[in-house]
């Protein structure tokens, strides 16, 4: 990966945006680590690598005034926006924190972002094993179970975490609750039952809601960035 | 006749009767590929996966279509070595 890129920022960005990012630097093999966190400013919905967005989804999104697009990594779907935080690592194939199987592989990455949380007052835990899904019909949405390593807190998921991996390196990706979606914007566009918002609000929780003293997204994507940066050793 | 697989160490940790899902494929039926050559993107666990060749050779058949899953172990496709 070229220098000129930087190994560690902070965006202020769409969906769109963090996807070329991860398209260049996958372009050509990637030769040390870099770490990117993102803003996003207005609302999207991101689908994971294997959803498909038929004509009628395409059709809610745009009535609902919101861009849909599709992440390379898996999982379900995410309702991007204001109230998340994207980070995004990318490795070298061959980096130490490469682990081959795949359910250690997320231990480093969701343990940092429990202790970046703990670090900033709120006691989040990351998970080992996933968590069968309580409600199988949910299974479209990312924040609805606990996967691998995913945090939570309070018993209500506050990160999400996937990956992709490709020969020329590997990405990363947390989905990070820093306030509480409009999920009905989610389940409107997805087309799913808008009682799901309900179960959904439920299920997570944000770092709105636990802080004692709310820290603006742009305090917080700051110190999410120095925390997994001082993981891999990395500065500006 | 080689098996195309998603490698065992991958799946360690998984639990038991979680499948993958077959993303897309990159060959076709009757295509000559080389080893180590990327033959399908695979899901398993919020993570997307190379499947490659394991050796040069012709993608004999396809054994799981795009969509399909299949579990810890199956193959998704034979290989005819050349």
């Amino acid at each position: 990966m070229s220098a000129a890129l930087g190994a560690i920022a902070v965006h202020a960005a769409s969906v769109q945006q963090e996807l070329e990012w991860i398209n260049l630097v996958l372009r050509e093999p990637v030769l040390q680590p870099a770490v990117r966190v993102w803003n996003y400013a207005a609302p999207e919905v991101v689908l994971g690598c294997s959803g498909e967005a038929d004509g009628a989804m395409l059709e809610r999104a745009s009535a609902a005034g919101v861009r849909l697009s599709k992440r390379p990594t898996g999982g379900g779907a995410v309702l991007a926006g204001p109230w998340l935080l994207g980070a995004s690592v990318v490795l070298p194939a061959r980096h130490p924190f490469f682990v081959t199987g795949l359910a250690q592989s997320y231990r480093w990455f969701g343990c940092a972002h429990a202790a970046w949380l703990q670090s900033i007052g709120i006691a989040a835990r990351a998970v080992a094993a996933a968590q069968a899904p309580r409600v199988p019909t949910l299974s479209w949405a990312c924040f609805a179970r606990l996967s691998h390593w995913e945090v939570e807190a309070g018993g209500a998921k506050i990160v999400g975490l996937a990956q992709c991996r490709r020969r020329n390196g590997i990405i990363f990706s947390s989905a990070v609750l820093v306030g509480a979606p409009p999920w009905e914007i989610l389940c409107g566009v997805l087309g799913e039952p808008l009682d799901d918002a309900a179960v959904l609000a439920r299920r997570t929780t944000s770092c709105a809601q636990l802080l004692a003293r709310p820290q603006p997204a742009g305090t917080l994507a700051s110190s999410l960035l120095l925390r997994l940066a001082g993981e891999l050793s990395l500065s500006h | 006749m080689t098996d195309v697989l998603l490698p065992d160490e991958v799946w360690e940790g998984v639990e038991p009767g979680t499948e993958a899902l077959v993303d897309q494929w990159l060959v076709r039926e009757g295509e000559r590929v080389n080893a180590g050559q990327t033959l399908a993107k695979v899901v398993l666990v919020k993570a997307n996966l190379e499947v490659t060749a394991p050796a040069d050779g012709v993608l004999e058949r396809i054994l799981v279509p795009a969509e399909g899953t299949f579990p810890k172990g199956r193959p998704i496709a034979t290989l005819r070595e050349t």
